[in-house]
């Protein structure tokens, strides 16, 4: 479970809240989309509760503690990340990127392997596998990158694990998407594992969330099922257009009709 | 490709064995193994007291300068990155010139011998390259997730401008033709001043730099690929950053108090061995380590026996080899596909 109490960050003293959360609780076993638009403080939030910037006030507890006491090492036990930026390296082979998700977990080698060529699977990168990471294209390495957050998280000695993904599918084509999504969707059949993936493509988003929440000016102003959250009229109020639900209750697409 | 990391790590460590043995006998004086074998003092002396403290420190010095530049193109992920970067070897060179400057007439003043002056070099420049770092060890004790490297790279180059324009205006207004000439000399670089007593740290550095490479090999692979994505996979990058920059530093000031600016060995020997056993840090920083040593030393067998009995200074010799080798790694890492 991920608990955050008061959570406000500011990017300078002068300017409004990048983010104001007064509360929000996430529980395993379900995956979580957050939507937005730009700039209304959805990285910011996964950056205040993963990384090394603890510039926020307030508090972030998952499973239960709070993450500035944890070391990095322990933080890395109980949540892995996908950042929307991916390094190609210095001429690593895939696979030698791929286990530096392992490096603390003090899994056993042989151990690791397997998990690596588990998840290379998984992304359908297993034809990669001895490549050099200089030589792949955009979508590629930011599969390589999720299966090493995958890696990361099989690895760990925590029974429970969180997965962050910043806007997995930016980079992937259709089939890849929805490889991806249903990976996401088998993640929460671990009632101990849980995932929060910022995404901009709704349809995505509603294949794979349970919940999904919606971000305008840094703060939460809505959150709820997929179907439920498309038909309602918030999503005209963050987003500034108008949208049509073309489908039935539990299937359809949600199209931008015009600006507001 | 056929060679795998630890092999070719093990072809490096042989090789900078039979360079050590090897290197020592050339030499302006022709020395032999009955020659030295045969008690005859003269040889003995050179091999002994200038040629063995000279070599094993260029070729500490090499270890030292190509690890330093290992380390930071991982930190700063930036293939551009060697140890002059940071600023520090412009410092030491201040805190040299000012010895030059003022500590020599100090000396004379209070009727010193200039014996002191091979401690009190070395001291002045390390000095100086303690303070060149000053505003960087402020910034990263100042913000919760320490400097980001961009800010440590433009710091780098502020200082680097500082200190070259300092050292432009001392060189214009103080010294004397004397002066001068000793100043000009040292910034060339040469090792030729090599004595056994410089050894001492040298050595505990380049352990250190064993010791560190064996513990942290693995985050610093996790470094290379960014700051966030070091932090969320488990690494201290504060820690990492405090380790890399304070090694770099010391070993930096250590090379250039001693030897002078020797420049390209920082930059080409981590891209060769990168190329060469690929980028697995384990193996990288040894093989750096291993790698740039053998090259320094041979350059320096070069630059002392080529035009003999006239002596080269190192510098030289180290960017006429490394560059067409670096030429050749890039051209075969092109064909391959790999870009840096």
């Amino acid at each position: 479970m991920i608990q955050v109490s008061q959570l406000q960050f500011a990017y300078d003293d002068t300017q409004a809240f990048a983010l104001n959360i007064p509360h929000l609780e996430l529980q395993t076993g379900q995956v979580y989309a957050i939507i937005g638009p730009n700039g209304s403080g959805k990285s910011t939030f996964l950056n205040s509760i993963c990384s090394a910037n603890t510039a926020y006030s307030g508090e972030v507890k998952i499973f239960g503690q709070n993450t500035r006491d944890l070391n990095p090492q322990e933080f890395a036990q109980i949540r892995s990340m996908v950042w929307q930026h991916h390094e190609k390296g210095m001429n690593f082979q895939v696979s030698e990127l791929i286990e530096m998700g392992a490096y603390y977990s003090g899994a056993p080698q042989v151990r690791v392997q397997e998990l690596i060529d588990e998840a290379l699977h998984e992304v359908d990168m297993s034809w990669a596998k001895h490549r050099s990471s200089t030589s792949l294209s955009g979508g590629e390495l930011q599969r390589v990158y999720i299966a090493k957050s995958l890696v990361q998280a099989w690895s760990s000695p925590h029974s429970g694990h969180w997965l962050m993904l910043d806007e997995p599918l930016s980079f992937q084509d259709v089939k890849q998407n929805l490889k991806i999504s249903q990976l996401l969707k088998n993640w929460k059949n671990n009632p101990n594992q849980g995932a929060v993936v910022i995404c901009h493509d709704f349809h995505s988003a509603s294949l794979f969330a349970d919940q999904i929440i919606l971000f305008h000016q840094g703060q939460i102003i809505d959150q709820d099922s997929p179907y439920e959250i498309f038909q309602k009229e918030t999503m005209s109020q963050a987003f500034g257009v108008q949208f049509q639900w073309v489908g039935g209750p539990q299937q359809g697409a949600l199209l931008a009709q015009e600006l507001i | 490709m056929s060679l795998t990391p630890s092999k070719g790590l093990w072809i490096l460590l042989i090789g900078s064995l039979l360079t050590l043995v090897a290197t020592p006998f050339f030499g302006a004086l022709s020395i032999n193994w009955e020659s030295l074998l045969g008690g005859e003092s003269v040889a003995k002396n050179v091999f002994v007291n200038i040629r063995m403290p000279r070599v094993l420190f260029a070729f500490g010095a090499g270890a030292l300068l190509a690890y330093c530049g290992c380390l930071l193109q991982a930190l700063f992920r930036n293939p551009l990155a060697d140890p002059g970067l940071l600023g520090v070897s412009s410092g030491c060179a201040i805190g040299a010139i000012s010895f030059f400057l003022w500590g020599i007439p100090l000396l004379e003043y209070f009727q010193l011998s200039q014996d002191y002056s091979v401690v009190a070099l070395p001291v002045m420049a390390f000095l100086g390259g303690l303070v060149s770092l000053l505003p960087a060890i402020w910034m990263m004790n100042h913000s919760s997730a320490g400097a980001s490297t961009g800010t440590l790279i433009l710091l780098g180059i502020a200082i680097n401008a500082f200190c070259g324009s300092l050292m432009g205006l001392l060189m214009a207004v103080f010294p004397n033709d004397a002066q001068l000439r000793s100043i000009t000399f040292w910034t060339l670089g040469s090792l030729a001043g090599a004595q056994w007593k410089f050894l001492l740290p040298v050595l505990v550095l380049f352990i250190l730099c064993i010791v560190f490479a064996l513990r942290f090999g693995k985050s610093l692979n996790l470094l290379s690929l960014g700051e966030a994505e070091a932090y969320s996979t488990g690494v201290d990058i504060k820690k990492m950053k405090w380790w890399i920059i304070g090694l770099s530093a010391l070993a930096t000031s250590l090379t250039v108090c001693f030897a002078g600016f020797i420049g390209f060995i920082g930059l080409v020997v981590p891209h060769a061995m990168r190329l060469l056993l690929g980028a697995d840090h384990r193996y990288l920083l040894l093989a750096s380590l291993c790698f740039g040593g053998i090259l320094l030393a041979w350059a320096d067998t070069i630059a002392r026996t080529v035009l003999n009995p006239m002596e080269l200074p190192v510098g030289v010799i180290t960017a006429l080899i490394g560059t067409p080798v670096l030429i050749q790694f890039l051209r075969k890492s092109m064909s391959r596909g790999i870009r840096l």
